[in-house]
């Protein structure tokens, strides 16, 4: 029972870290039909200057999240106003500018940060634990799970009960038709490329308090967000976080479970997803 | 008689031909060869996951090469590096292809990934290319001829800490989590190896995660109580494991011993708070091991990079001497047999300690170093948290069945 009740938690809390990066991935691809591989490189990126503001230099958890979130947001914005609009509908392009993105974040933060990774870090009020199930369980993570979850709240809001949600869900399932109707939708676009890599690199820090901060993070949880918005289907709020939450928990008990499976297991879910709907559960219609 | 004419002045031509020839071959064949620089090939990772350790293993070899003021036995050499890449051994493969085939060099160092230097090692013996370790090697290396690993196997190499960890720390029961691949296993089984079956210590239960990891929460919980935890991986995801066992309280009154020498000196700043008194990892080279040879070292790497050397630094530097010393035995011969037979003679003091080779089969099947193995520990000085000698196993010989 105990073993359950921290599998159950430790699975949330990596699953809302996982939901606060794939929501904008997933949002972007949905609206834009952008598939942004550097997403993963944004998170890293967050997470490294989170710790220099954080860790470093001292100053608060939230600011350095906050400041990281803006950090990329601004990065994300750059690529989107310079590059990534001018390739809408033409996928293989954007994969590979968005690798080159890849590849050229991730030699500015070794240039920066240096090749050793960076130890997770948290607030100094989230250092404690308290006891469940007898076992210490820390602050850092419950605090991640109620971040997670505000975030997701605040998004699903924003996105079906406000008149930007509206537009932003019109742009989705017909462009065309929400630019004839004389909506600046390249603005709308453009707000909501900042607000997916805003939440990437708030994600690098909240989800640093697990992790750190690591040059092979920009890949490895691409990787998993990617699987997040195939289970969850993309351009939706929800879907990302029942994809995210399915996957922090499959990965948390597969590691106990089946131990040699457990990375099978995240893609044979993902297959699995596919196979019975294809636009993932809570996805929009293709 | 015109014909007759025609024929003795090909024929002179002939002979003026062959002459000159014959001339500036005599002339120029031993000028050339004075000038062929003998070429040692290093493939090590500067991109991919062990890039971080491997930047401080280079800085080490570096620095040995550079001593040596590029001659060795009064002949010029020449190093040539490339990139063991991300961890694909195509890639890999391809670039030991290139120094061998394009470059043409004598001597392989590298590449540092066991899961890589293994395939490669078919090839290399295959071609009779002299293929040195940089730091402990796979055990399977050692069944191809031409490799060598003068810093043991992962496996030999940790059985000494399974040693301390029973005879020094009084561990008996320990859960081990380890790397998901070829080294990781065998530093997990080598440390069982020498607490279980040389000592009567017991393994409580196994866990072995996949390089980048993110989250270690699950395997923390599925651990036993114990008197350790033993671990081995990369530096990233032992900087997380470590946090988040801290986080979970999985370190109280749990002693951790590191195996793999990955909690590097810089980590130690944040890490070193958490663990002061609780940690210990065998090192492979201590800049506090005392010899004239080690202060030297220890004195041109400071001079150089403005900091002091660590274990991998160590390792990196102690490899680049096993090679220059084979190629001066040999007197700058590059026969591989010659430098086998060479490496195998070799007994010489460095900053690892003595060093000795336990000779491989009669079909020169990889050759093994005979040396000290340190064990360290997180002290706290005036300047920060440091890796401490604690203690050290001298001329420790390899188990070989």
């Amino acid at each position: 029972m105990a073993v359950f009740t921290i599998c159950l938690l430790n699975g949330a809390s990596f699953g809302c870290v996982l939901f606060l990066l794939s929501s904008g991935l997933s949002l972007v691809l949905g609206l834009m039909g952008i598939l942004n591989l550097a997403h993963g490189v944004l998170y890293m990126l967050g997470a490294y200057i989170g710790w220099t503001i954080a860790a470093h230099l001292g100053y608060s958890f939230w600011i350095a999240a906050l400041t990281a979130g803006f950090a990329t947001g601004v990065m994300g914005l750059i690529m989107e106003r310079g590059f990534l609009r001018r390739l809408i509908g033409l996928p293989n392009e954007q994969v590979l500018l968005t690798i080159g993105f890849v590849y050229i974040i991730t030699n500015i933060c070794l240039w920066i940060w240096g090749s050793i990774a960076k130890p997770p870090f948290t607030a100094k009020f989230l250092t404690g634990a308290f006891t469940v199930v007898g076992w210490p369980y820390p602050y850092s993570r419950v605090a991640i799970i109620v971040v997670g979850l505000s975030v997701a709240f605040g998004l699903w809001w924003l996105q079906e009960k406000t008149r930007i949600g509206a537009i932003v869900r019109a742009g989705m399932d017909d462009r065309e038709m929400t630019k004839g109707l004389g909506i600046n939708l390249e603005l709308i676009a453009g707000a909501l490329f900042f607000v997916g890599a805003f939440l990437a690199g708030f994600a690098g820090v909240i989800g640093a308090q697990l992790i750190g901060a690591n040059l092979g993070h920009g890949l490895d949880i691409l990787l998993l967000a990617l699987i997040v918005v195939v289970i969850g289907g993309m351009g939706s709020v929800q879907g990302s976080l029942v994809g995210a939450m399915m996957i922090g928990l499959v990965d948390a008990f597969g590691k106990i479970l089946f131990p040699d499976f457990a990375m099978f297991m995240l893609y044979f879910l993902m297959v699995i997803v596919l196979v019975i709907k294809p636009t993932g559960l809570l996805g929009r219609k293709l | 008689m015109k014909k007759m004419k025609s024929l003795e002045q090909s024929r002179v031509l002939c002979v003026l031909v062959l002459a000159v020839l014959f001339i500036g071959s005599v002339w120029t064949a031993p000028a050339f060869g004075a000038e062929k620089p003998i070429k040692i090939g290093v493939v090590l990772a500067r991109t991919g996951p062990f890039a971080s350790i491997v930047g401080h293993v280079l800085d080490g070899l570096k620095i040995s090469f550079e001593q040596a003021g590029s001659k060795v036995a009064g002949k010029t050499f020449e190093v040539i590096y490339e990139d063991e890449g991300p961890g694909d051994p195509a890639f890999v493969m391809d670039k030991v292809r290139k120094l061998v085939e394009s470059d043409k060099v004598d001597i392989v160092v590298g590449p540092f990934n066991s899961d890589l230097r293994v395939p490669t090692l078919a090839y290399t013996s295959k071609k009779k290319i002299p293929s040195f370790a940089v730091v402990c090697d796979d055990e399977a290396s050692l069944k191809f001829p031409y490799a060598y690993a003068f810093n043991q196997t992962t496996y030999q190499e940790a059985r000494p800490v399974g040693w301390y960890a029973f005879d020094k720390l009084n561990v008996r029961t320990v859960n081990t989590i380890g790397g998901d691949w070829r080294a990781g296993h065998a530093f997990i089984d080598g440390f069982v190896q020498g607490f279980t079956n040389e000592r009567k210590g017991k393994v409580v239960s196994q866990h072995f995660a996949p390089i980048g990891t993110t989250d270690f929460s699950s395997y923390i919980v599925a651990m036993k109580p114990a008197d350790a935890i033993v671990l081995m991986s990369v530096p990233g995801d032992v900087a997380a494991f470590l946090s988040q066992a801290h986080q979970m309280g999985a370190l109280k009154n749990t002693k951790v011993i590191n195996i793999g020498q990955s909690v590097l000196p810089p980590m130690l700043k944040d890490l070193g708070p958490k663990l002061i008194g609780n940690i210990w990892q065998h090192a492979e080279y201590q800049p506090f091991y005392k010899s004239p040879t080690n202060k030297k070292f220890g004195e041109l790497f400071q001079a150089k990079y403005g900091h002091p050397a660590g274990s991998l630094e160590g390792s990196g530097y102690g490899v680049g001497l096993v090679v220059l010393e084979a190629l001066r035995i040999t007197k700058g011969d590059t026969n591989p047999d010659k430098i086998h037979e060479a490496v195998k003679s070799i007994k010489m003091d460095t900053p690892l300690g003595k060093l000795t080779f336990m000779p491989g089969n009669a079909d020169k099947s990889g050759v093994e170093g005979i040396l000290s193995r340190f064990i360290e520990e997180i002290k706290q000085g005036k300047d920060g948290y440091y890796w401490d000698l604690v203690h050290e196993y001298p001329e420790v010989k390899p188990l070989r069945k």
